[in-house]
């Protein structure tokens, strides 16, 4: 029988959902300028303007909440000798061969890359938005400044994208994940079987 | 007025696809300043700002005879006196009337992301289609001669039109008709460039070597084009030498854009693809008590 | 054509003459009659129509080393168009220009405020400094020039400013009583 071991607070989980809110809306009317097939988002927002008003916003938002996860997060996220002898065997674990995976703690290796990736983009977002969110502060900046500014925009924002697509695929992938963040609870045998050595920390003594 | 009738636009800002386009034996426009004789008399900016109906703030002085010192999304046109000495000791006074120089290959249209809020059409005017305008800037960024100007009370670009209602009737535009000394001329780009090659080889004769027509070819050439005094030097004027599109611009508005696209898509693709091949990863104590 | 058919040696019916002389205007920056350095009364024009008071207010070259001028721009027309908007707009407040020797010599740069006195008054405004105004060399001296355009005053669109005959001195031409408004002395200082 399986136990119900706690892997996120109540306070966590709606600080990731708030995140995840956040991206969506600012993915989807950043999406709307940045190609013109995916325009047509912009009339989630309201239309063209309002969708230019909205963006700079929601990222700013979106940041913010990354801000509260970051800094209870990251000593969890550091990369240590075992995440890289657990990276040699990434390609096998991708095709569903877990034998030979050495035990990860709280985060894999993938999961760790993805956190820092996510942090770095979101760094890189909001510097280079600020640099062109009309019209509060784009008057302080070149117009050479602003070109650089918006080719790292739209690099950094697909990298994120793409991020947040593995980040979410990894979730359905891997067989109760989702109620993690959705209950904050997970089963013992998930534990187990994908993080062996927290399933070890958390149940010490019990 | 909005715009010409749609079946004249050529390019259309955040389009993929070709506009119509059956309508395109007209004659490329142009206009000619000849800064030779060009008296800087401002005419042209008060035509402009009496054509359009704009009228910018009553400013300051800030010690020069620019006024307004730059263009503004009230002034698409404005008058600027250089003092240069293209030869030691030799001091001109170069007076140039500054504004769009609707390019050939408008990088305001390549960078804006609004569906059809800048459009050329086919014959060569590059106008704003304001309503469509979110205000996003993009084409500040897109211009290789820093012209549009962002309205603080609408935020919505603005630029010279090149008085393109009047065109669509067949009068030329406001600064044309005004202009005193006939500095400014308008018609074909071939008769514009002819004349203005003329011009340039009467200039020589007078003693300036090294006059010319300034119809940059880095933008595919201009509907908007100088008689320069000294055409090797336009920096003199503070004119780009060889202005194109950024290249950051073109990157982000050209390749970057597919990859990206293909990108996104194709890693959810494959995530699909990627859980019907190997199947989820199911715990090993559930999977031993089922 | 003249009433006798053929043209004549010397003016007739002119209160100075009978033939054409330079004559320093009023205020000169020079001091004597280069044409005739020697008689002081040849200095400035004789004929000319100067009232008592008036006479009294000229300034002196000691004082008043720079020689002024006033004239027009494209921009506007007299004292009228300061109440037209466009015109304001391309031409908007009152300025003084000076070449770039004499700013350098008075700390004036481009832009700042400045006063521009003569014996009767002063005009406060901003400065234009050119390259297209250059010293002048004047009997073996320099002699600066202030250029001072009109067109601005108390009332207008355009930003009020000081109007320029606050400054310039009252003599009227021998024959046609024109003030000599276009040659005075002045000095400048930064406001």
């Amino acid at each position: 029988m399986s136990r119900l071991l706690q892997r996120y607070k109540d306070g966590d989980r709606m600080n990731h959902w708030f995140i995840a809110l956040m991206f969506v809306l600012a993915a989807l009317s950043g999406l709307a300028f940045f190609h013109p097939s995916m325009f047509f988002f912009a009339n989630l927002f309201g239309g063209g303007s309002w969708t230019r008003i909205l963006h700079p916003f929601l990222g700013l938002l979106m940041v913010l909440g990354f801000l509260g996860l970051f800094f209870r997060l990251w000593r969890d996220n550091l990369i240590t000798a075992g995440d890289r002898e657990w990276a040699r065997h990434m390609g096998k674990m991708l095709s569903g061969d877990k034998a030979g995976l050495p035990p990860v703690g709280k985060y894999n290796y993938a999961q760790k890359l993805t956190f820092w990736v996510m942090a770095l983009s979101l760094v890189v977002l909001l510097a280079t938005g600020v640099m062109f969110w009309r019209p509060w502060f784009a008057p302080y900046f070149s117009v050479e400044a602003m070109r650089a500014a918006v080719l790292l925009h739209s690099v950094a924002a697909v990298v994120l994208i793409l991020s947040t697509i593995m980040h979410v695929y990894a979730a359905i992938w891997v067989k109760g994940t989702i109620r993690a963040m959705t209950r904050g609870t997970v089963t013992e045998s998930w534990a187990k079987t994908n993080h062996a050595l927290w399933h070890q920390e958390v149940t010490k003594g019990r | 007025m909005a715009s010409l009738q749609s079946l004249d636009v050529v390019a259309r800002s955040a389009t993929t696809l070709p506009t119509p386009q059956v309508r395109q034996a007209i004659p490329q426009v142009a206009k000619l300043i000849d800064e030779s004789k060009c008296i800087g008399c401002k005419a042209c900016q008060v035509a402009c700002m009496n054509w359009n109906d704009l009228r910018d703030e009553v400013g300051e002085t800030v010690g020069v005879y620019d006024n307004p010192v730059d263009l503004t999304p009230s002034s698409w046109t404005v008058m600027k006196f250089y003092e240069v000495e293209p030869k030691a000791g030799s001091l001109e006074w170069l007076i140039r009337k500054d504004g769009c120089m609707h390019c050939e290959d408008p990088g305001c249209l390549k960078a804006c992301p609004s569906p059809g809020a800048i459009v050329k059409y086919a014959n060569g005017i590059v106008d704003f289609i304001s309503e469509n305008c979110v205000g996003c800037g993009y084409c500040v960024k897109g211009c290789p001669f820093d012209v549009p100007r962002i309205s603080q009370k609408d935020n919505k670009a603005y630029k010279c039109t090149l008085c393109s209602d009047r065109v669509s009737v067949g009068l030329e535009p406001a600064c044309v008709k005004t202009c005193p000394t006939g500095a400014i001329s308008f018609g074909t780009k071939d008769d514009m460039v002819s004349y203005g090659e003329k011009r340039a080889g009467e200039l020589k004769e007078r003693g300036f070597q090294n006059a010319g027509l300034y119809n940059p070819e880095g933008v595919g050439g201009t509907h908007v084009m100088y008689v320069l005094k000294h055409a090797d030097k336009p920096q003199l004027e503070e004119l780009p030498a060889n202005p194109r599109i950024d290249p950051m611009v073109s990157l982000w508005k050209g390749l970057a854009k597919p990859l990206a696209v293909a990108g996104m898509i194709g890693a959810m693709v494959a995530g699909f693809f990627h859980y019907m091949k190997v199947g989820p990863v199911e715990d090993k104590a559930e999977k031993e008590e089922a | 054509m003249n009433p006798e058919g053929v043209a004549r040696f010397y003016a007739v019916a002119m209160n100075e003459g009978p033939f054409p002389e330079h004559y320093e205007p009023f205020e000169t920056p020079v001091g004597v009659n280069l044409m005739c350095p020697t008689n002081p009364k040849a200095v400035s024009n004789p004929a000319a129509r100067v009232y008592k008071g008036d006479m009294e207010a000229f300034g002196k070259k000691e004082e008043f080393p720079y020689a002024a001028t006033t004239y027009r721009l494209t921009e506007h027309l007299h004292f009228w168009t300061k109440h037209s908007r466009s015109n304001a707009i391309t031409q908007p407040a009152p300025f003084v220009e000076i070449g770039e020797e004499l700013a350098r010599e008075k700390g004036i740069r481009q832009g700042d405020r400045v006063k521009v006195k003569s014996n009767r008054g002063e005009v406060i405004a901003a400065c234009v400094v050119t390259k297209r105004m250059k010293a002048l060399e004047v009997n073996g001296k320099k002699v600066h020039h202030v250029g001072i355009p009109i067109h601005w005053g108390f009332k207008g669109v355009t930003q009020n400013g000081y109007l320029a005959n606050a400054l310039t001195p009252f003599v009227g031409d021998a024959n046609s009583q024109t003030p000599e408004y276009k040659a005075f002395l002045v000095n400048i200082e930064k406001a």
